[in-house]
């Protein structure tokens, strides 16, 4: 069985950011750049599946050389190998999602498991496109993940309001991890040393012959505005004038 | 070349253990030390890590990473920055292992290194500080006499971490009489060989289960004779090069703890960082823990050159030993009535840094 698991190269949620003077894109130096959190709650799933049914977790990124850390992390952790597809130019997420049906043409998984979005855009949408450009069924927002002793069926589970919902999907299909499937492992200290031998793939867009066209650019990022501080009112009938006048909610 | 730059896979043992540190140990620090005990459960992780059995070779069931006094340092620095009784439990291990790798006949790394399983944490320790007024290692009281087919060790050890649990220790005593530290050897002792007394009742480590032990006539056979060869210099370069790498890693704490507290706590309408008494301790304390750093580097950077560093990882112990007590003290200090109570980590980093001058730990880099 194999499984693919596509991963992003994002900023540390934890750390501050500050977006560049002209607002095209938040400043990178002295930023730590992790790995997605939920594309690391999708590689967890892939091996946990791995150990289960036997089989070999691939992992892809896009991006320029650096996201090559963000494999290495992933190998670390017990992916197989790596895939790293060398584009610097700027995309959206529908051409993620064309160049990552490249990949799956390619490597022809059996299952491919995504983070349900990635922390610094929030898009949440390559998941889905991938699914319709390769004619897949898809779940997402898993919650839980259930390989059929067959393998040729998926069990996934997803939370929605006021309950669970199970669907099954037959194999290939695309998955995509939400928060609570599971918790990643840490990769251990020996792993970390070894991780340097597992073979890292570099391919092209053009090689993989994925066509990159924008339909979305970023036009300006700003910060939101600075909280003001609140003041205090001396009587109810301050209040009640404030939330009238000033704040027009009544 | 000297470089101070990190390879990928250093910062990725730097981050997984600072995540580690942060995520896990932390969050059972105050209930450990309270307790007295560090829960089994962050043992287990943080033996699944494999921050003892790493650098074991392949053919004694290891996973046959190299011994890096630099990558050993990089990672006691993040560990101890989560929590220094944890680290020390759990690094018990390296105690006897690291002096294995180094030192060890073929037929001692096979059944001893042997016993480390990775999947299931094995209480390995070392006894080598003594119960004795000015404890000297020059001047070990503990004895080994040669008597036909074996050695006889006789004497008292003190601050034996998991001695009560350890299946086996590595015990260091003088064969004969004179040669300093040239003449100490270490002699393996399984369990049964060693009685364990009382746990040591100590102001900080409180989670370390560390315990008095004690020879008496207890029989080594030579094959599980440890020849240093007059390499315990060696071993005590990494010891207290350790004992650097863990004392920056513990400031550092306290360090940054204290500074954002003092960004944060307001006093005659604005924060204590900005009055200069606090702003210049904190920058004090911030330049003690990067002079700490660099010498702990410097020296696991010589010894995995295979250079002698036991002048410059004792100068470092000492330096550091002396410095994390001005950069604990002030932290609580910053703290003020905060830094005295028990609802605030910094009084138990200043109770455990307390611990670097008085203790001798042993090989775990």
């Amino acid at each position: 069985m194999k499984i693919l698991v596509t991963i992003k190269r994002v900023s540390d949620p934890e750390a501050k950011l500050k977006i560049r003077p002209d607002g095209t894109g938040i400043q990178t130096e002295g930023v730590k750049f992790v790995v997605n959190p939920f594309d690391e709650i999708a590689v967890e799933e892939a091996l946990r599946i791995k150990e289960k049914h036997t089989g070999e977790v691939v992992v892809v990124s896009i991006g320029d050389k650096v996201v090559t850390e963000q494999i290495r992390a992933a190998l670390a952790m017990g992916v197989d190998r790596g895939i790293f597809v060398n584009y610097t130019g700027s995309y959206d997420s529908y051409d993620v999602a064309g160049i990552l049906a490249k990949v799956v043409e390619q490597e022809q998984p059996d299952i491919i498991i995504l983070g349900k979005q990635a922390v610094d855009d929030d898009m949440g949408q390559a998941g889905f496109m991938l699914a319709e450009m390769l004619g897949y069924p898809q779940a997402a927002f898993a919650s839980k993940v259930e390989i059929s002793d067959d393998k040729k069926t998926a069990k996934v589970t997803r939370e929605i309001d006021g309950g669970l919902e199970t669907k099954e999907v037959g194999l290939p299909c695309i998955i995509t991890a939400d928060l609570r499937l599971n918790t990643p492992r840490y990769a251990s200290l020996p792993n970390i040393m070894k991780a340097k031998q597992k073979p890292v793939k570099e391919v092209t867009v053009d090689a993989l012959g994925a066509v990159v066209k924008p339909h979305v650019t970023i036009k300006k990022l700003t910060e939101p505005p600075k909280r003001k501080g609140g003041v205090k009112v001396e009587s109810v009938q301050d209040l009640v004038g404030k939330l009238k006048n000033e704040a027009k909610v009544l | 070349m000297v470089s101070f730059e990190l390879s990928d896979e250093q910062k990725l043992l730097r981050d997984t253990c600072r995540d580690f540190a942060l995520t896990v140990m932390r969050k059972y620090d105050r209930q450990s030390d309270e307790s007295g005990e560090v829960p089994q459960d962050i043992v287990k992780q943080g033996h699944g890590l494999g921050l003892t059995t790493g650098y074991i070779p392949e053919s004694y069931g290891g996973p046959g990473g190299e011994l890096s006094a630099l990558n050993n340092v990089i990672i006691l620095e993040e560990l101890a920055y989560g929590n220094l009784s944890m680290t020390l439990t759990i690094l018990a291990p390296s105690l006897m292992n690291v002096p294995l790798v180094i030192h060890g006949t073929e037929d001692q790394k096979k059944k001893y290194l042997g016993m480390n399983k990775p999947d299931q944490f094995q209480g390995l320790t070392a006894a080598f500080v003594e119960p004795t007024v000015r404890f000297d290692p020059e001047t070990l009281r503990t004895t080994a006499a040669d008597e036909l087919d074996d050695f006889v060790l006789n004497g008292e050890k003190a601050f034996v971490a998991v001695a009560d649990s350890a299946p086996a220790a590595l015990v260091f005593a003088k064969k004969g009489s004179g040669e300093g530290l040239a003449g100490i050897d270490g002699f393996i002792v399984p369990a049964g060989g060693f009685t364990v007394k009382e746990r040591e009742k100590n102001q900080g480590l409180r989670a370390l289960k560390q315990f008095t032990v004690s020879l008496e006539g207890t029989r080594v056979p030579r094959t599980d004779v440890l020849r240093l060869s007059g390499g315990f210099t060696g071993l005590l370069a990494r010891a207290r090069t350790a004992s650097i790498a863990l004392t920056t890693g513990v400031c550092r704490a306290a360090y940054e703890y204290s500074l954002s507290y003092a960004k944060e706590r307001i006093a005659f309408g604005e924060p204590i960082a900005s009055r200069q008494s606090v702003a210049f301790t904190l920058a004090e304390m911030a330049m003690e823990v990067d002079a700490m750093r660099l010498m702990a580097w410097k020296s696991a950077w010589m010894i995995d050159k295979g250079m002698d560093a036991y002048k410059e990882a004792s100068v470092g112990k000492r330096y550091a030993a002396d410095a994390a007590m001005f950069v604990t003290r002030n932290a609580t200090q910053i703290l003020g009535g905060h830094g005295f109570t028990r609802e605030h980590p910094v009084e138990m980093w200043y109770r455990d840094a307390r611990s670097f001058s008085v203790s001798e730990f042993m090989a775990i880099v």
